[in-house]
């Protein structure tokens, strides 16, 4: 007589053979269902669609692209917490121990270079953060991926993929970078938020959980890249783990507006490798290989400023804003026919995340793009403080040298006249 | 799981490979599935088939309360569950005698390869009450728990569990006859 056990491991690994080429009219028949079921929604007009076929607005979408890299990768700037609570110092050291978390984020823009005024531009993307394997970001808009970026640690590869470009970026990183990017977004969102001075709000349910909340409105969170900000973030009471947050932030005179809202999060899920390693189709073009350009080097303010010059003939960017950034190297590529490939656009937003870091690290940064332009080769365009009485100076050639405070009153009582 | 919501996720948003990649994952779990509450490879092609091309066409309204798999697996039993009901129509008025014996037959293209094993442990399952055999497969091919075939069976868990036990029982003792020959 066979034991139970036995039928039931029978039953359960049971196997069956397929027809491939059976297989393959079967599913050809589900994927022709599925473009059907997209055909009443492509009456809708699709903004990324207009966005990627204008040589302008194309220049955005890569900026949005790595706005909400900015936005997430500030964070990978570490920093000790000054000032906060127990309770919230608490949060941020538990959930910096947690190995996985899996969340989504909603982004809304408005004002865009070039864009209908009140029209939004929505984002939404899934962050996978594994110490152990590392980050996946998937980002898809109206039905459409537009990227997947995959950080692979034990590799020290960074590849983003661009389906609607059909190519692929391959770069390497530094034992620097990695250490950086293996630290978690949302665990350090918790640091900054608390590090730059915050207001406990009154408990509220979300979800059927009742939350704690704090808000943020120190625009040095995000190193300045707004000019207005109120950040929300809130964490399940019972479990202390973040469950919401929310940034509603401007830029440019109010004119440029962003939304983002991260939620849905699962803390300590189970992620398996394979979501990590990236599936690149065979037919995709490998746009750009080497190595990923150091947001925490001069050197990037250096290349990006560099490069804006060209393409605007000389002038630098009014501010060193990621939107002003934007903006106005949108605008140029218009004036000029320009199109700056994906390179060029990583670099000169590489300039807008140094300066932000400046601004996050309380290294007393200050920018004169506004005044100096790249003819003014002994007017300061750039400084930062580098110890107590000696700050790094860059000038409008893109020369740098240390001076010490009192040069740099000189310097600057230049500029202002 | 989390795969899985990944993937429901993308299909929410467009992405064709994401449905490519729930058909690979469950084609063949649901394959077995229909096939073994049928004992018709053909007619439970066809149910996966009508499976994913529905699941296919409208995505947006997928609401998932459980798994991925245990969603999917519904519809293959739903689907089962209507054309066991077309079949015993068409088998009293007598039907079904001629439509079995087309459907019997090879056709040019087949999607199952024929497995001796599946065929005999179909064989052996269709010989087990209605009931007993829908648990015992929903449990171990579908990998339903206890409490999900409760709900879709409209029963309490100590009966499905009853049935459970009963089934296996019953299919031990068919298989053992059938070695002892």
């Amino acid at each position: 007589m066979r034991p139970a056990k036995n039928i039931e491991k029978l039953i359960k690994n049971i196997d069956i053979d397929t027809n491939t080429k059976m297989d393959k009219a079967v599913l050809d028949n589900v994927l022709k269902a599925f473009e059907n079921s997209k055909k009443p929604a492509a009456i809708e007009p699709n903004i990324w669609r207009i966005i990627m076929k204008s040589k302008i607005t194309k220049f955005a979408a890569a900026a949005a692209v790595i706005i909400i890299a900015v936005l997430l990768g500030l964070h990978y700037f570490g920093g000790s917490i000054d000032g906060a609570s127990v309770a919230w110092a608490d949060i941020a050291e538990k959930v910096q121990k947690i190995p996985t978390v899996v969340y989504k984020m909603k982004t809304e823009m408005t004002g865009l270079s070039n864009m209908p005024k009140d029209k939004v531009v929505t984002m939404e993307t899934v962050v996978y953060n594994s110490l152990e394997f590392g980050v996946r970001q998937d980002s898809v808009a109206e039905g459409r991926v537009l990227s997947q970026t995959y950080l692979d640690m034990p590799k020290r590869l960074a590849i983003i993929v661009q389906p609607l470009a059909k190519q692929y970026m391959k770069m390497t990183l530094t034992d620097q970078q990695v250490s950086k990017f293996g630290q978690s977004d949302t665990r350090e969102i918790i640091k900054d938020f608390a590090e730059f001075g915050y207001t406990e709000l009154e408990h509220k349910n979300i979800n059927d959980i009742d939350a704690e909340g704090i808000e943020v409105n120190d625009v040095r969170v995000f190193g300045g890249t707004f000019e207005t900000l109120k950040g929300q973030l809130w964490v399940d009471a019972k479990t202390q783990l973040p469950v919401l947050m929310e940034c509603d932030c401007t830029a440019d005179n109010n004119s440029v507006h962003t939304k983002m809202t991260m939620y849905d999060f699962k803390w300590d899920e189970e992620l398996s490798k394979s979501i990590f390693e990236p599936n690149i189709p065979s037919d995709y073009k490998l746009a750009v290989q080497g190595k990923m350009p150091d947001m925490y080097d001069e050197a990037t303010v250096f290349t990006g400023l560099k490069l804006f010059a060209q393409m605007s003939g000389g002038k630098y960017p009014s501010s060193m804003s990621m939107m002003t950034i934007v903006k106005e190297g949108g605008q140029y590529a218009t004036d000029k026919h320009a199109e700056p490939n994906q390179r060029d656009m990583m670099d000169i937003g590489g300039a807008a995340m140094f300066y932000a870091m400046l601004v996050k690290e309380k290294k007393d940064p200050a920018y004169y793009g506004d005044k100096v332009v790249a003819k003014d080769a002994d007017a300061i365009l750039m400084r930062w403080k580098i110890s107590d009485n000696e700050y790094r100076v860059i000038y409008g050639d893109l020369t740098a040298e240390n001076v010490s405070t009192e040069q740099l009153a000189e310097l600057e009582a230049t500029i202002s006249k | 799981m989390i795969e899985d919501r990944l993937l429901i996720w993308r299909l929410k948003f467009g992405s064709t490979d994401a449905l490519c990649r729930i058909y690979k994952k469950y084609k063949d779990n649901l394959l077995r599935l229909a096939s073994a509450l049928l004992n018709d490879q053909t007619a439970a092609e066809d149910i996966v088939h009508d499976c994913f091309v529905s699941f296919a066409q409208s995505p947006e309204k997928l609401k998932l309360y459980g798994s991925l798999k245990s969603y999917l697996a519904t519809c293959v039993i739903n689907r089962v569950r209507n054309a066991k009901k077309i079949r015993q129509r068409q088998e009293t008025t007598g039907l079904y005698e001629a439509e079995s014996a087309v459907s019997n037959s090879k056709r040019p293209e087949q999607w199952i390869i024929d497995s001796e094993q599946l065929r005999q442990l179909n064989d052996a399952l269709a010989q087990l009450p209605e009931q007993q055999r829908e648990v015992i497969i929903l449990h171990l091919q579908g990998g339903m728990k206890f409490k999900a075939i409760a709900e879709l069976q409209d029963v309490s868990i100590n009966t499905i569990q009853s049935r459970y036990r009963y089934g296996l029982d019953k299919l031990r003792s068919i298989l053992d006859s059938e070695a002892e020959l």
